[in-house]
């Protein structure tokens, strides 16, 4: 009996030192963060007098997914200081499979959140006290990716191809440029979902995948396979483009913080500013915070992401701006596709605001 | 009689008094919950019965992969449960190592086996199969070997084969675990179906019909899918208690 | 009963042919067959350990997160499987009440289940330890029901004959009985927390072995994808073990048992 309880205490604690272990592994990786980013703050500072002497405000930023380049800007702001010159403590949620950020938003869980225009509209559209305070992607960054020797050279040619997307808010843009083609999603040409690796492209299961050009376009590129040998249709230049990467929050809470929204924008453009004007910079910092995807490939995707935060021509200094027309032709695109909406996406005032961004850029 | 009306009515009264309450969003008043973040029963049914049609051959999609997969999992964690009462000696790892298939993740497994599969069902069938070996395996195992003191040297007093020791003695006391792991596979087959079809390469199916209205906020449609799997799930369970029911009669369980 | 030196040699020869028979297949996959995608369906296992000795320390590290995660979710559903059984073997009715929910519970995926939990408790940490237990908790809960109903009603009434009060029926006879279908359960549990954990880890976690195989997946690193899959495997084994161990410590009758059956 004896030896029985000894061994069940040792479990126990062996167990409860396991968790404490990496509980601590955890907190002491939270500490080193901040610690680099209050002397970070510190050193700015000391220069500038904007801080709000001492206590900074919480604001947490639920990302759509992983730490990538996709979101160098917030990532670059938070190593530089800037959010901490603004007076916000900054906490970065890493998207992930199961996250969706509408939700967290809403709910309380995140302050800010990141997603695509077209979703956020469907959160609306459902009664989803949400809007918009800031576009960060000025085009679409979406592309329909075929091997040279499929012959898929221009859209018409998908006729009796394979074509595969993601689903789930992200086949809007495929289903307008069928439209516009005149084909049928269901008797023209098998429409699939594609799993998240490129890997249906490169055995040939799928003819044309759906690929951003800062992320699945270069894993096909790093793969091996060269530009060349790469069909591209470009929702862009289809004219079939939707608007991706916002910046939304819930309106309740926006009411209650609408300093703190512009101290948070202005913090984050100056961060989105700095990343595209030097995305191989950017994109190390970003390889900093979360190693599990090469350096190159992150860089590679600062460089891309930059072409859609500062498109050519596009002036840095509007960075965030919300582009309304753009905006519009995304619900317009969304009515069309998205037969079930539970209502027509508003696009005014009280759902994509300008106001904050206006205040932020002053 | 009395008891199997009694079976039915108490839990369709607590279910009808559950639904009556989430109905009057008496849940979402006690939980915080707006309707648009967890539809009332109404809106579910109502975007059910407009997309019945589909949600129907959704459902039996997923349903076929889940059941074939079901039975070959089942039948693989059976044999190996024979294999290491058979050979204890060098079958017992087998045990560990199809209980360790329970610790890959499905979202890692739809991927490999969409390498293997190209058709999104052979997908479903490979990942369920991989699910459910481990539960069978595990329950089998312990029904083959847990047995009645002195039942064994009873039979070695008869001198009985070890043949006979497995057909007459092993194996009908291993029924009753074969009904508890089909029990736990039945669920855990159907939601790994579903969640392969996360990444399947095909747009049809439960988990299809969940993930991408969930996604997209389109929640009534999402849980009118989610509803459609847990009644497949109930309906199937209520199918294993029945026969479980006549096949052990003589099981304490039972009585 | 085999003695432990002849099981470690049985266990290592398991090794070396599982070793073996994966070597052979990858070959055949790309050196015979020569398909593109081998090192996606197949790759050669000694290049898997090679990036799993490369990244070791990252690895462990992700590991110890996510094991970490998982024993407290395998408690906590352990704990809920178990009370849930007994309150079930407690009534038929409440049996019969319960069951058709449980199996609903278990087909709402997390998908739909987290922002119910997120929206309820409000903070991730907490609402991902709720989640992993949710997972875990149904296959303890039908095994402990199905050994608790199991006692021979013979047995119950020569109980009830020594005037034994409901109380100690369940800590004397039901409970102790039902172990071996309880460690059943557990050991099909155990493996199940690791996937549990490592799936709430891909809930916006910012380490774990979850992250690891999301990352390694959509960046298309097919060596550390594996060697993710494989550290999962390794935690399954090492959590099996942990309850095996445990096993032969509490059912110190069965050992018996298993002995007689073995001479």
């Amino acid at each position: 009996m004896k030896k029985r309880n000894l061994l069940l205490f040792v479990v126990a604690a062996a167990a409860t030192i396991m968790a404490a272990c990496s509980s601590d592994k955890s907190a002491t990786g939270g500490t080193e963060t901040t610690a680099a980013e209050t002397t970070a703050a510190v050193e700015t500072t000391a220069a500038e007098t904007t801080a709000a002497g001492g206590e900074l405000d919480k604001v947490t930023l639920q990302l759509k997914w992983l730490p990538q380049s996709q979101f160098m800007g917030y990532y670059v702001a938070a190593e530089k200081g800037y959010y901490e010159e603004e007076g916000i403590d900054i906490e970065i949620l890493p998207g992930g499979s199961d996250i969706i950020p509408e939700q967290n938003v809403y709910n309380g869980v995140a302050n800010i959140g990141v997603t695509w225009v077209s979703s956020l509209m469907t959160y609306q559209a459902q009664g989803y006290e949400l809007q918009e305070i800031a576009q960060i992607f000025q085009k679409s960054g979406l592309l329909l990716v075929s091997k040279a020797e499929t012959g898929i050279a221009s859209p018409e040619d998908l006729a009796g191809k394979k074509v595969g997307n993601w689903f789930g808010g992200n086949e809007y843009e495929i289903l307008a440029l069928l439209e516009k083609y005149q084909l049928d999603k269901n008797s023209d040409l098998e429409l699939v979902q594609q799993d998240y690796t490129m890997d249906q492209v490169k055995e040939g299961s799928i003819d044309a995948a759906s690929a951003m050009t800062y992320n699945e376009f270069g894993l096909l590129l790093e793969s091996g396979i060269a530009k060349e040998d790469l069909n591209v249709i470009d929702m862009n230049d289809e004219g079939v483009a939707m608007m991706e990467d916002c910046l939304f929050v819930n309106s309740e809470w926006a009411a209650e913080n609408e300093d703190l929204i512009v101290r948070f924008l202005r913090a984050s453009i100056k961060g989105w500013a700095e990343a595209s004007a030097n995305p191989q910079a950017a994109g190390e910092i970003v390889y900093n915070v979360d190693k599990s995807v090469s350096l190159e490939h992150q860089v590679y995707m600062a460089e891309e992401v930059a072409k859609l935060v500062v498109p050519e021509g596009f002036d840095p200094a509007n960075i965030g701006s919300i582009d309304m027309a753009a905006i519009q032709q995304t619900a317009d695109y969304l009515a069309l596709y998205n037969k079930d909406l539970a209502a027509t996406p508003v696009v005014d005032d009280s759902t994509f605001t300008a106001k904050y961004w206006e205040e932020a850029t002053k | 009689m009395k008891d199997k009306i009694k079976n039915i009515v108490l839990p369709a009264s607590f279910g009808i008094l559950m639904i009556a309450l989430w109905e009057g969003r008496m849940i979402h008043k006690l939980l915080g919950f707006k309707p648009f973040q967890l539809p009332i029963p109404s809106e579910i049914i109502k975007t059910l019965s407009k997309n019945f049609n589909k949600a129907i051959i959704d459902t039996l999609t997923t349903v076929n992969g889940a059941l074939v997969g079901l039975v070959i999992g089942c039948i693989i964690g059976f044999l190996v449960a024979v294999i290491a009462t058979q050979f204890p000696k060098w079958g017992y790892t087998g045990l560990t190592v199809i209980a360790t298939f329970n610790a890959i993740p499905i979202v890692a497994l739809s991927p490999i086996m969409n390498r293997w599969f190209e058709s999104g069902f052979g997908q479903k069938v490979g990942v369920v199969t991989v699910v459910c070996m481990g539960a069978m395996a595990i329950n089998s195992y312990r029904g083959l070997n847990d047995l009645k003191p002195f039942a064994r040297d009873l039979m070695q007093s008869y001198a009985a084969s070890e043949k006979e020791v497995f057909f007459k003695l092993r194996l009908p006391n291993c029924l009753p675990s074969i009904f508890t792991a089909i029990k736990i596979n039945v669920p855990a087959a159907l939601m790994a179906a579903m969640i392969s079809e996360y990444f399947a390469a095909s747009t049809s199916g439960l988990g299809f019909g969940v993930k991408d209205n969930l996604r997209k906020g389109m929640m009534a449609m999402g849980w009118s899918y989610i509803v459609m799997a847990s009644l497949v799930g109930i309906i199937l369970y209520l199918f294993i208690i029945v026969v479980e029911r006549r096949a052990i009669k003589w099981h304490a369980s039972q009585r | 009963m085999i003695s432990k030196k002849e099981r470690l040699r049985v266990n290592i020869v398991w090794v070396i042919g599982i070793f073996l028979v994966w070597e052979l297949g990858a070959f055949f996959l790309a050196g015979v067959l020569n398909d593109p995608m081998a090192d996606a369906k197949l790759p050669y296992l000694h290049t898997i350990f090679w990036v799993i000795i490369q990244n070791f320390s990252e690895l462990l590290g992700a590991a110890g997160l996510t094991f970490s995660r998982a024993i407290l979710g395998f408690i906590l559903g352990a704990g809920v499987g178990f009370l849930l059984a007994i309150v079930m073997s407690l009534s038929k009715t409440v049996e019969k009440i319960a069951f058709p929910y449980l199996i609903f519970s278990q087909m709402v995926p997390v998908l739909g289940l987290a922002p119910i939990i997120f929206n309820l408790v409000r903070d991730m940490n907490t609402s991902r330890t709720i989640i992993a237990a949710y997972i875990t908790f149904f296959p303890v809960s039908v095994n402990m029901l199905s050994g608790l109903t199991s006692v021979d009603n013979e047995k119950k009434e020569l109980m009830y004959s020594y005037a034994a009060g409901k109380k100690s029926i369940y800590f004397k006879l039901m409970i102790p009985y039902s172990l071996p279908y309880l460690f059943a359960g557990l050991k099909i549990a155990a493996p199940m927390s690791v996937t549990a954990s490592i799936l709430v880890d891909m809930l916006g976690s910012s380490g774990g072995i979850g992250v690891k195989l999301l990352y390694s997946l959509y960046s298309g690193t097919k060596d550390m994808f594996w060697a993710s899959v494989f550290t999962s495997a390794a935690m399954g084994i090492i959590s099996y073990s942990i309850i095996l161990i445990l096993e032969k410590k509490f059912i110190p009758w069965k050992k018996e048992v298993v002995q007689k059956e073995g001479a």
